[in-house]
């Protein structure tokens, strides 16, 4: 999950170098008992939530893509579905 | 956190001087929430006005009144752009549903003949009183089609469904008047092996048109042509060349039946018929998207709610507004005859070209130049556009006297056609209504036209030159000279040259302005 500026249609500019979480190159993201994820985004990490946290930069709007390399079936069925993206507060 | 604290202006400055292309040429700033200068032609800021109002964004993101304004404006302008340019399919679509419903000729069977002339009772775009028209229409739904045009025949051409040329037949044609069979293939069709004594042409389209012109006789007389075509003029399916079924001819002289494209929301639905019709093939992708973007595409019905309506409804009063200022108003130089715009003479082929590319395809295609054309006439093909000295056909228009002011059916007008007008075949003047582009009408006259071979009554100046005259009412003596104009109703004036000589080209001969006496 790649997070990008509306304005530049580039990758978001913050104090992570890398805006993104990527399944292979995170491995300390932390997973669930039942195997999902959570990503966290936001200007600060909540709390023990670091690792799964992407910065966003307060007075600015970003949009995410979500990328799958090696796409399998249950994609393309929509067995397999993406949920919204949740507000905390 | 402000970035300049992290990166001095030196650094960024080092970075940029090291790193960067002429890309990156914008100011040397980082806005807030950025980390590195970014050049400022590619922000958008939160508030931009514009004719269409005041654009709010965050961050980039338009806000519901932002996008409704922006995606109005683009709609309303794809559906000018439908009407302007696919113009020439609705036109030649009426023509063939005129045909069709109106006169009621089935095509590659019937033909329709103006055995004494076209006159003013045809809604025809700019049609003449001058030729023997023969027209037809072929489907070749179900295999290649076979026409067979007499010898004499005058200039005649065959036209797709967007109103672009296939062929030519006749004087300008490859039988170069000698009369021939010409062989048309459509969509899919397989060349047959053996093509021995046929011209051979391809179409894109399922319907054609064909519009074939005999000429009168030194008579002035139409009786020679229509005699040719009623015996040589022949069209029946390429499968039943060895005993083909006989053509009806149809006197098409009296009947009133419209072949012109609508100028208000019904223009869409005329365009869908042909895009439901024909192979997409026809057009390029880009033309077709515009077209489907505003609802209309082949296999798709074409229902528009009451708003998609309303704007379409918009779209096409701003078309027809705009088609009407190319035609009366060319804002091209190259769409007047002559230097400084004398007399307002203008040209149907500004460019010469029937393709309408400009410097031979460097500028593309002259899109006024085509909406100029076909709001103004039918029939494309080189043989009109060309200089052929001797061959074509030229035509001059105006809808202007000397001074500029629009032509009124309330004055009277004169103008001098000088001596020795370089026409080989004839010359005529015909009066048309600006409202449909066809022939003026009037109880008085049903044919709004001079012709120096028809009208052989008209008085001659001592040097050659024929003063015409146009009014309500011929001045005294003028009769024979005069056309009868409308008031209350506006009429634009072609003259036609055919067989055009080279004085004409050379412009050694000139037309003067309309003068009002």
């Amino acid at each position: 999950m790649v997070v990008y500026d509306p304005q530049t249609r580039s990758e978001l500019q913050t104090g992570q170098l890398l805006p993104s979480k990527n399944s292979v190159r995170n491995q300390d993201m932390k997973t669930n008992a039942d195997g999902s994820i959570d990503l966290y985004f936001g200007p600060k990490a909540p709390a023990g939530q670091e690792a799964n946290w992407i910065e966003t930069a307060p007075g600015k709007g970003w949009f995410a893509i979500f990328r799958l390399y090696g796409p399998l079936q249950p994609w393309f069925d929509k067995t397999w579905q993406l949920n919204d993206i949740q507000p905390l507060g | 956190m402000s970035v300049i604290t992290r990166f001095p202006s030196a650094v960024l400055s080092a970075v940029f001087l090291a790193c960067s292309g002429s890309a990156l040429h914008a100011a040397d700033v980082v806005p807030k929430g950025y980390n590195t200068p970014i050049p400022v032609d590619v922000l958008t800021p939160d508030t931009v006005k514009t004719r269409l109002g005041t654009f709010k964004y965050f961050d980039g993101f338009p806000d519901d009144e932002t996008m409704r304004k922006a995606r109005r404006q683009v709609d309303l302008g794809r559906g000018v752009q439908t009407f302007l340019n696919f113009m020439p399919a609705a036109s030649l679509e009426m023509l063939y549903v005129g045909h069709r419903d109106g006169y009621g000729l089935k095509p590659n069977r019937d033909i329709g003949l103006f055995d004494e002339l076209m006159s003013a009772k045809s809604l025809w775009l700019t049609g003449n009183t001058d030729t023997v028209y023969a027209s037809a229409f072929l489907d070749l739904s179900d295999g290649p089609i076979v026409v067979e045009v007499p010898p004499g025949t005058g200039p005649g051409t065959l036209n797709d469904a967007f109103f672009r040329f296939v062929v030519d037949m006749g004087g300008p044609g490859p039988d170069k008047g000698k009369g021939g069979k010409y062989l048309i293939l459509g969509p899919g069709h397989q060349e047959p092996a053996a093509t021995d004594g046929f011209f051979v042409a391809r179409t894109p389209s399922i319907i054609n048109w064909l519009i074939l012109r005999g000429f009168l006789d030194d008579q002035g007389q139409p009786d020679t042509a229509r005699e040719s075509f009623k015996n040589g003029l022949k069209v029946y399916p390429y499968a039943m060349r060895a005993n083909p079924q006989a053509n009806s001819f149809k006197n098409l002289t009296d009947w009133t039946v419209n072949t012109i494209h609508a100028n208000n929301f019904r223009f869409y639905e005329e365009l869908n018929e042909v895009i439901q019709r024909e192979p997409s093939e026809m057009f390029s992708p880009e033309l077709l998207g515009m077209a489907s973007a505003i609802g209309i595409q082949k296999g798709k019905p074409f229902a528009p709610n009451a708003e998609q309506k309303a704007l379409l409804t918009e779209s096409v009063a701003i078309g027809n507004a705009t088609a009407r200022s190319i035609l009366f108003s060319p804002q091209d130089p190259k769409a007047y005859i002559y230097p400084a715009k004398a007399g307002y003479w203008q040209t149907g082929f500004p460019g010469g070209s029937h393709e309408y590319l400009v410097d031979k395809g460097n500028g593309g295609r002259d899109m006024d130049g085509r909406t100029l054309f076909f709001y103004l006439a039918t029939v494309n093909t080189p043989a009109m556009a060309l200089e052929l000295p001797g061959v074509g056909s030229q035509y001059a228009f105006t809808s202007r006297d000397g001074t500029g002011a629009y032509l009124d059916g309330a004055n009277t007008y004169k103008l001098t056609v000088p001596a020795n007008v370089p026409a080989r075949r004839f010359w005529s003047f015909v009066v048309y209504d600006p409202q449909t582009r066809s022939m003026l009408q009037s109880k008085e006259s049903p044919y709004p036209s001079k012709n120096n071979k028809r009208n052989q009554d008209m008085v001659s100046n001592p040097d050659g030159s024929v003063d015409l005259y146009f009014g309500p009412k011929p001045p005294v003596g003028q009769e024979a000279n005069w056309v009868k104009t409308v008031p209350g109703k506006g009429w634009f004036g072609i003259f036609r040259l055919y067989g055009p000589e080279q004085a004409w080209f050379d412009r050694a001969w000139t037309l003067g302005p309309i003068e009002q006496i």
